[in-house]
């Protein structure tokens, strides 16, 4: 590493907050709102704020999981004990030895753009970070014999074991769920892939988003028509590594309280990323089965409400949204303050006076034109102050420096920075959970590799110093 | 009895414990639970699907005669399902309706009516968990709310899942979906940008994502919740999810990034901005040009992943471009933006005499991971998704013959399951009301008739 | 009070037909347009939204379709050659409820308007019918 990109990666400070972030006081003051307003959110807050967490118990704090996701570049078994690591669970992360190659991953190979161990010097990405929260990391070489009876010993520790390798690796290495339940029947195991361990789809070996959600249909119906210059269009994020993740964390609840309940064993469980999509994919599959319709594209424009849109604007993109007929009205009084032309033609038109007719194309394509006729003047928060005015739903499409200095989500600790132990302070997106007795929370962000070695290695098997060393020189850990 | 399983090939093995035509043989994870759904749209009633899904009862609570407004948006105004209730046989409801309400019991309430506030504590009463998304403080406005919940049954987890959530400066701004997907930050960085050939504009996820994902999150939080109940602490819980939030959670290194070096990440179009290759081509030739369907006339697209160095020189050998396998010989090199903004378009210079399933049969032929992008009408009949259960055709007692997604994830020995999908507004009210809340058929009727149930 | 341009729609001078020209396709274009009425080709710029060349004779002979258009007295002019393809989900398009009886592979499903006299309890009767007897009449 050049002496330049180590000063950059070092002694970046963190840019965040560019605005203080709002007090009680001020979101409470008396001459915005009302009493009633504040004594109802002053009551949320005394149950939900995050402030309050850290002495409040975990849902899932007697849960041991063993995450081993990091075989490849799969990000969906990550995400869950992401998850199931922010209702509490002791989420243990086993990695190869030398790291998991998703702590590599950093946009466009740049390295300026990732994390830097300030004892070590390892870079870490910036994705593996956030999302391998609360985690402990221990690595374990699984393509070795003996690594995977180290991998069995733990397995008698544990209430769930992830994993996402490639189809039957693990039943074909005796680690599968066949060969564990012998050893742990109370154990629950779930593969995360992108189509499935089996059937005429299944996954090949190496496969990653975005193959699933081209599988399921929903990128084919993501984009804008071809008429508007559009193609189908992938997810920035990895949305269905994403959803399969919150399946995951779903689907271990819903064993544990089997077998808690019932069963007084484990199970196994399936969760795929293009069958989240499926899942989700709404009236597509009803439409297909009343007459054979194949959902459309239809860009950023919603098939269904008019208006439920996101158009160009002054400065950028802007959601409106309102189908029923108070919004309706509202929404064109608004534009009629400006142009009540438009107002006009638009209140004018027989075709748009009921709800449910306005939804075909051509009525759209009028709506829109209009409602961006007057968009196209005003910048996101001149035309979101004007909604506003009238209780209309909007709001402008914001970018991710908007998004990170948001009062409301900085008040909320949804956005906030934590001092990791490695890696210096690093911005990240809070638990998702808030709860009044067992809030979700983010205690720790990702770790150095194979941090935790010792402890869970010293816990769980009684390794000692003598073994933790031999086991390290045969390459193991 | 698992001696036979314990032979078999892995494949087989899988196909017999998560075999789809054996789920009604085996319990239901979630048995005895019930939950109240106090839900419209998307956000909360998905939420309690899932659970419906998993074999909780769960009672939808919607505003008489018409129903939630979910119901009454259907594409193009064209496909219903009739009848919304037996108020209004000619009315019906979307299919998007189904998605998200699979399973549950369907009655009504006017929660406004003086008269339904002893019947909603009632079913508080006898309930393990419930779900609400109204606005922040409407419950609590009408004395239903957690307040006044946890008076009635310590034991309730109750979750409250919706825009902005219930405190700090926003918490009075409505939402919907896509004002998530736009204000949470995942639309900023979906899109082709802008300065390609095709139009570079940021793109909404085609259906309501944080809607149903937030839905996930929320069921997982009621779910942790009953756990804690009941092997810990006896006590109930309450649940805020806010859907901005979850499309903040789904930026992944957005927010680190910003805030270590001030970057902005922005759109990178059908390509990977952190592996390459890992992205969606185009194919020059349409799979059925002579199709009458609109939507499959137009060109097909494949998803294409060679990142290893290997699999890299074997993808740039296969299209003739061996001399960006030199160039680009690390993975850091070639997922590098120029070097990406070299390489797809020689993929797809290849792939322009090709329609999808050419493209395919080739890069399987060289051994290179690859997937067609599947139009909806393609992914309704591929094989792969019936043959596992997760779409199909369902006899639902209530509409007849449908087609719908089925099974949310696969389970070995308490799988969810679907049993209908859903039923017509206040449908079940005479049997729930009385099996529930202990009311007579009379009144019922006075109730019905009264227009509060 | 400010001056608002008119940009996304345009009245021909010729024909009068009103053309709109949707916001993803038009907002930075620059070139012709068809109009939907009597197709004539228009040439005009957009930057940002904004029209700054208003439409004058067209140049050349490539051109782009408006998104919608309609006559004076509102009448729509849509259609093949018209007005840009909308992305249909399939070979019909009504708009309006389909009212099928049967689905996509041919069996009962009630996706049709009923009326009370067709209802049995909250159920279509040849629902119930096929169910009970399986049949339906």
């Amino acid at each position: 590493m050049s002496d330049d990109l180590k000063k950059e990666v070092q002694e970046a400070p963190l840019l965040w907050p560019l605005t203080p972030i709002p007090t009680f006081e001020e979101v409470y003051d008396p001459k915005i709102c009302t009493e009633a307003s504040r004594e109802i959110s002053t009551i949320f807050e005394g149950w939900l704020h995050p402030k309050h967490e850290m002495a409040k118990p975990e849902a899932l704090g007697q849960i041991r999981v063993l995450e081993c996701g990091h075989g490849g570049l799969q990000c969906n078994s990550m995400q869950a004990g992401g998850y199931l690591g922010e209702l509490g669970a002791n989420v243990i992360m086993v990695e190869p030895p030398g790291g998991s190659p998703i702590r590599k991953l950093t946009a466009f190979g740049r390295k300026r753009y990732m994390f830097k161990d300030n004892v070590n010097g390892d870079l870490c990405g910036g994705t593996f970070l956030h999302e391998c929260r609360n985690k402990q990391s221990i690595t374990l070489d699984l393509t070795k014999e003996e690594g995977r009876e180290i991998l069995k010993k733990l397995a008698v520790h544990a209430d769930v074991l992830i994993e996402n390798y490639a189809p039957g690796q693990f039943d074909a290495w005796g680690i599968g769920y066949r060969q564990l339940s012998k050893i742990n029947p109370r154990l629950i195991y779930v593969w995360n892939g992108q189509k499935g361990q089996w059937g005429s789809l299944k996954d090949k070996p190496g496969e990653l988003y975005p193959s699933s959600p081209c599988a399921s249909g929903w990128c084919h119906a993501t984009g804008l028509p071809k008429s508007f210059g559009g193609t189908p269009i992938r997810s920035g994020e990895r949305s269905d590594d994403i959803l399969a993740g919150n399946l995951t964390a779903h689907a271990v609840c819903a064993a544990l309280i089997f077998r808690n309940n019932v069963s007084r064993k484990g199970q196994f469980i399936e969760v795929t990323s293009s069958e989240a999509h499926a899942r989700i994919h709404d009236y597509a599959w009803g439409w297909y089965g009343m007459d054979g319709s194949s959902k459309p594209r239809y860009g950023n424009w919603d098939l269904a409400i008019n208006i439920y849109s996101v158009n160009p604007c002054k400065d950028g993109y802007m959601m409106v949204g309102g189908g029923h007929d108070r919004l309706w009205y509202r929404i064109w009084k608004t534009v009629g303050k400006d142009r009540p032309e438009l107002e006009d033609m638009i209140l004018d038109e027989p075709t748009l006076r009921v709800v449910i007719d306005r939804v075909g194309h051509d009525q759209q394509v009028k709506t829109l034109c209009c409602l961006t006729d007057w968009m196209k003047d005003w910048t996101r928060e001149e035309c979101r102050a004007k909604l506003l005015e009238e209780e209309v739903a909007a709001g402008g499409v914001s970018f991710l420096d908007e998004v990170a200095e948001e009062p409301h989500y900085k008040y909320r600790g949804m956005v906030r920075a934590i001092e990791t132990a490695h890696y210096g302070k690093v911005l990240f997106c809070g638990s998702v959970f808030y709860g009044h007795r067992t809030p979700g929370r983010v205690k720790d962000l990702g770790r150095p590799v194979g941090y935790d070695n010792s402890d869970v290695y010293r816990k769980l098997l009684g390794f000692d110093t003598d073994k933790l060393n031999e086991l390290f020189a045969k390459g193991l850990i | 009895m698992t001696e036979h399983l314990d032979k078999l090939p892995f494949d087989e093995y899988c196909k017999t414990v998560f075999n789809k035509d054996t789920l009604a043989e085996k319990p239901e994870a979630l048995k005895g639970y019930r939950v109240l759904s106090c839900t419209q749209y998307i956000l909360g009633p998905c939420a309690a699907a899932y659970l419906g899904e998993l074999g909780a009862e769960v009672i939808k609570i919607e505003v008489p005669r018409l129903g939630e407004p979910m119901r009454h948006c259907s594409p193009y105004n064209e496909s219903w399902f009739y009848p919304v209730s037996r108020w209004n046989p000619g009315r019906g409801t979307s299919p998007a309706f189904q998605g998200a309400n699979h399973n549950e019991y369907f009655v009504t309430l006017d929660y406004r009516k003086p008269e339904a506030k002893e019947l909603f504590y009632n079913f508080v009463q006898k309930t393990d968990a419930m779900v609400w998304n109204y606005r922040p403080g409407t419950f609590d406005r009408w004395k239903i709310g957690y307040g006044a919940c946890k008076e009635v049954n310590p034991r309730i987890v109750l979750a409250w899942c919706g825009g902005f959530g219930g405190f700090g400066p926003g918490r009075n701004w409505a939402s919907y979906d896509i004002l998530g997907q736009a204000k949470g930050g995942v639309f900023s960085f979906t899109g082709h940008r802008a300065g390609r050939a095709t139009a570079g504009f940021p793109s909404k996820h085609t259906t309501w994502i944080m809607d149903y994902s937030i839905g996930m999150l929320v069921s997982t939080a009621m779910l942790a919740g009953l756990y804690w109940r009941d092997t810990v602490s006896n006590l109930g819980n309450y649940f805020e999810c806010s859907q901005v939030q979850g499309s903040t959670r789904y930026t992944e290194y957005g927010l680190p990034l910003w805030g270590r070096t001030g970057i902005v990440r922005m759109r990178w179009g059908n390509w990977d901005t952190e592996i390459c290759v890992n992205g969606i081509v185009a194919c020059g030739l349409s799979s059925y040009p002579h199709s009458d369907h609109p939507a499959e006339k137009e060109e097909g697209y494949i998803c294409v992943q060679a990142y290893t160095d290997a699999d890299f020189s074997n993808l740039m050998n296969l299209i003739g471009r061996p001399d960006l396998a030199k160039k680009y010989a690390t993975h850091d090199d070639r997922v590098e933006a120029r070097a990406q903004e070299e390489i797809y378009p020689a993929i797809e210079e290849f792939l322009k005499d090709k329609n999808k399933e050419e493209a395919a049969r080739i890069f399987t032929g060289a051994g290179l991971v690859n997937q067609p992008l599947l139009t909806i009408r393609e992914a309704a009949n591929c094989d792969h998704f019936l043959e596992r259960g997760s779409l199909g055709w369902y006899d639902d007692p209530y509409y007849g013959d449908v087609f719908t997604q089925k099974v949310i994830y696969k389970m070995s020995d308490s799988p969810p399951r679907l049993k209908h999908v859903h039923r017509p507004v206040g449908c079940d009210n005479e049997e729930i009301y009385q099996r529930v809340c202990g009311l007579s058929s009379d009144q019922i009727r006075e109730f019905e008739a009264k227009e509060i149930i | 009070m400010t001056e608002f341009k008119v940009s996304l729609f345009y009245d021909c001078s010729k024909c009068e037909t009103r053309n709109f020209f949707d916001p993803y396709s038009y907002w930075d274009y620059t070139g012709n347009f068809k109009c939907a009425g009597c197709d004539v080709l228009y040439y005009a710029e957009w930057e940002n939204g904004q029209r700054v060349v208003e439409p004058e004779a067209g140049r050349g002979t490539d051109f782009i379709l408006p998104g919608y258009a309609e006559t004076k007295d509102l009448k729509p002019l849509s259609g093949e050659g018209k007005t840009s393809p909308p992305p249909f989900a399939n070979v019909t398009f009504l708009g309006k409820p389909k009212n099928t009886t049967v689905s996509a592979r041919g069996k009962l499903t009630a996706c049709t308007q009923l009326t009370p006299e067709d209802l049995d309890g909250s159920c279509w009767k040849r629902i119930t019918a096929q169910r009970k007897y399986g049949k339906s009449w």
